[in-house]
């Protein structure tokens, strides 16, 4: 495929992108319990839209150049910061997401222990099993060693204890969730800052996906643990505003207790014949778009506006825990502190249970297996989400029937194949012919996900990480 | 040449199985056991070396190395002292059942030491690094050709220490005549400790050199354990240059498999289950042991 010799025309181009947007989920409406977040409110969404557009052009690369964006992202910086107990002397920077706040946060980490602690040859950063796979990444781009850490096993929190028993004399870096991405609870904060305390370790809490939510939780009369700034030996936070802050995607926002802090996350390079940079986050030519969106966002909901939004998010979570637990065979694991829900069968195959779900038009992102949780079914409940609730449960109770006694329909001998895989020896050759034995097809994965996620569930991560990075190399594939 | 290339790569892991191998044939030699937890030794031996080289950075990581090596032996000798010198005069069966017992023991109190870790896994420090090398027709990583070296070197070493040290030599009295031995004065449990200890010993060693080109779990080295039998009875339980020789072979036979198209691939997990049940029923041990030994070991399955 080449760019066109004749450009098309404007009509023709919207033709073309209508048409591929025909298989996509859905993003509104309340039918995908995953990867979308939906306030609901379709004026907040046309604000954010026409925010968006307005500063599309604009690059925050030089704040001399566009004061706006800057004066934008320091005002979206405050409000997080005052929304996560932060006081005098706290700052943070705007980012594309979630991952490339975590990234920073380690990033900045790291770059403080080199400074202030030379000695440490092989830095370790101390992640719970349960933190969210950007902090691995980030130690494995940064070159750290990730130390996992058990979790309780019927609550899926963070052990304090486990924490504190791993670390070593090697450890920079303590990351506490607020809340887990897969069961939805928040860690042990208070605790997990004692130990950072006293060790004078590196602190971080990463509110990615529950940060915004967690203080109207509180305000709405839940008990929430403390987690934020308010937490004495809390380092840095990270929280997303694409998420429960319903701003449009790439946004979110990386905090430090101080600059002294923050400065370690800064980048300055004025060794090239070309314009001296300075760069804040990761990006350096930063689009002015998803700041001016957030920002829109945040001041047209307001902070009664979200109040409401989080209510109504709260009711639906509880509806959804008690139809579920309601129905034979699920049962929904741990107790989120948020609105993310985590549930699976003791004998049903939940992965057929989202096949089922995907023919009625219900998106639901399933977990595999891993340590003391079990294959699981996930639910990112949204504001949008009430209205749907008994529909989606009818439909999950009819679909935990037909998936009843389902199983994997896949060749036995290449399950054997898979499972005799050796991780440090598989070779490229090796993993692309396993795919093409899986007889995968994209297109029909489309339709059935079940097998092939059975199949994965059935391997050692590192097996799965193998298998999917030869997937994802084969799905990359320039176009015909 | 990426046949030369996979036979490379399949001797670094050819000696961990002769490492573990010869730990199986010291024990045997000197108490009888057929040790099923010899994998699992190597395995909790391993996570001692990650937690030395985090915990204790001053030591290196060779520090580390030792301390496992070191704890590798105690374990050994430990387990010779608190259980299978009490089942000495026990039938061959129920030392098996113990050690099988001691097997699944192990990644069990790993799993509840190392809960958070164990879970995915953790990523080691290689003490010979994994810098790809490049030796003309082939490439290997620094710490595979250090395998393959150090099993050499090792299984050469302990042949020589078993001819000609006072230890050696009585060690092998014992497993000649175990009775004829003891009237002789050589000190069978204390002789029997110290093979268990060096048997533990090399555990630790395939375990610390081998794992940071994988990882660590408490599963891990398991499914060695048949090419480690199989290595072992290549010398028919009590050769030690057949069972460095034939630790290498396995492993490099089950390389070239897995570089192999069709349903070699998918074999080469078997080759090594596949060798033992051979053995046994050529009893190839009878070529290249000499009858003295033979006799000794069937000694052993007559039951003392």
């Amino acid at each position: 495929m080449r760019i066109p010799e004749n450009g098309l025309s404007g009509e023709q181009v919207f033709e073309r992108l209508r048409d591929l947007r025909r298989k996509d989920a859905e993003t509104r409406g309340g039918r995908a319990w995953g990867l979308v977040y939906d306030s609901g409110l379709e004026e907040a969404r046309e604000v954010a839209e026409r925010a968006y557009v307005e500063f599309l052009g604009l690059n925050a690369l030089d704040p001399t150049a566009f004061p706006s964006v800057l004066r934008l992202e320091n005002e979206v910086v405050a409000m997080a910061i005052a929304h996560l107990g932060g006081g005098a002397g706290v700052v943070g920077n705007f980012t594309s997401g979630g991952t490339e706040s975590c990234f920073l946060a380690v990033k900045t980490a790291r770059d403080h222990a080199r400074a202030t602690r030379p000695e440490v040859a092989r830095p370790e950063v101390i992640l719970p099993i349960t933190a969210h796979p950007a902090f691995h990444k980030a130690c494995h781009y940064l070159g750290l060693t990730a130390v996992p850490t058990a979790v309780d096993p019927e609550t899926f929190k963070a052990d304090a204890g486990a924490v504190a028993r791993a670390v070593s004399p090697s450890t920079i870096m303590i990351v506490g969730s607020a809340v887990s991405y897969a069961h939805g609870v928040l860690d042990p904060i208070a605790e997990m800052a004692a130990v950072a305390r006293e060790r004078g370790l590196w602190l971080h809490v990463d509110g990615c996906i529950g940060g915004f939510l967690l203080p109207y939780y509180r305000r709405l009369g839940r008990a929430v643990g403390d987690f934020d700034f308010t937490v004495e030996g809390v380092s840095s936070m990270s929280m997303d505003l694409h998420k429960y802050a319903y701003a449009p995607k790439g946004a979110s926002v990386v905090l430090y207790r101080s600059k002294a802090l923050r400065k370690y996350q800064l980048y300055a390079c004025a060794s090239w014949p070309g314009y001296p940079i300075l760069n804040t986050t990761v990006q350096s030519t930063k689009p002015g778009g998803p700041i001016a969106a957030a920002w829109a966002t945040l001041n047209f909901i307001g902070d009664e506006g979200y109040l409401r939004l989080a209510r109504l998010t709260l009711e639906a979570t509880e509806r959804l825990i008690a139809g579920i637990s309601g129905i034979p065979r699920l049962r929904v694991l741990g107790r989120t502190d948020t609105s993310l829900i985590a549930f699976a069968s003791e004998d049903v195959n939940v992965f057929y249970i989202a096949d089922e779900m995907k023919r009625r038009g219900w998106l639901i992102p399933p977990q595999p297996s891993f340590g003391p949780s079990p294959a699981s079914l996930h639910l990112i409940v949204t504001a949008s989400s009430l209205p749907q609730v008994d529909a989606f449960l009818a439909d999950l109770r009819t679909c935990v029937e037909a998936a009843a006694g389902r199983g994997l329909r896949i060749d036995p001998a290449l399950r054997d194949t898979l499972a005799a895989l050796d991780p440090s020896s598989l070779t490229d050759e090796m993993l692309s012919r396993v795919v093409g034995a899986a007889g995968v097809e994209w297109d029909a994965l489309e339709d059935s996900m079940a097998d092939v996620n059975s199949i994965l569930d059935s391997l050692p991560p590192q097996v799965r990480e193998a298998l999917l990075i030869a997937g994802g190399n084969e799905l990359f594939t320039p176009a015909k | 040449m990426l046949y030369l290339n996979l036979i490379l790569i399949g001797i670094s892991i050819g000696g961990v199985y002769a490492l573990l191998g010869l730990g199986l044939v010291l024990i045997y030699r000197s108490s009888g056991v057929l040790n099923f937890a010899q994998t699992s030794m190597a395995m909790i031996s391993t996570y001692v070396f990650w937690e030395v080289s985090r915990r204790a950075p001053f030591l290196t990581v060779w520090g580390a190395l030792g301390a496992a090596v070191l704890f590798g032996a105690a374990l050994g000798a430990g387990l010779y002292r608190t259980i299978f010198a009490r089942l000495r005069n026990s039938p061959p069966l129920a030392r098996l059942i113990a050690s099988v017992g001691v097997a699944f023991i192990l990644p069990a109190l790993a799993r509840v030491i190392w809960s958070g870790q164990s879970e995915r896994g953790v990523r080691l420090p290689a003490p010979f690094g994994t810098k790809v090398l490049r030796l003309g027709f082939a490439a290997i990583q620094s710490e595979q050709l250090a395998l393959a070296v150090v099993s050499v070197v090792v299984g050469i070493g302990l042949h020589q220490w078993m001819r000609r040290s006072v230890a050696g030599m009585a060690l092998r009295a014992v497993a000649q005549n175990r009775q004829a031995a003891q009237m002789l004065g050589v000190p069978e449990a204390k002789i029997s400790a110290i093979a268990w200890g060096i048997g533990g010993g090399l555990a630790a060693l395939a375990g610390a050199l081998y794992l940071p080109l994988q990882y660590l779990d408490p599963n891990q080295m398991a499914t060695m354990l048949p090419a480690a039998f199989a290595a072992a009875l290549l010398g028919g339980l009590v050769n030690i240059p057949m069972a460095l020789a034939g630790g290498l072979a396995l492993g490099a036979m089950e390389s070239v498999f897995r570089g192999m198209h069709g349903v070699f691939p998918r074999l080469a997990p078997t080759i090594a289950a596949l060798g033992i049940v051979a053995f046994l029923l050529a009893r190839i041990d009878r070529f290249f042991v000499s009858p003295a030994e033979l006799k000794a070991i069937e000694g052993e399955g007559a039951g003392r």
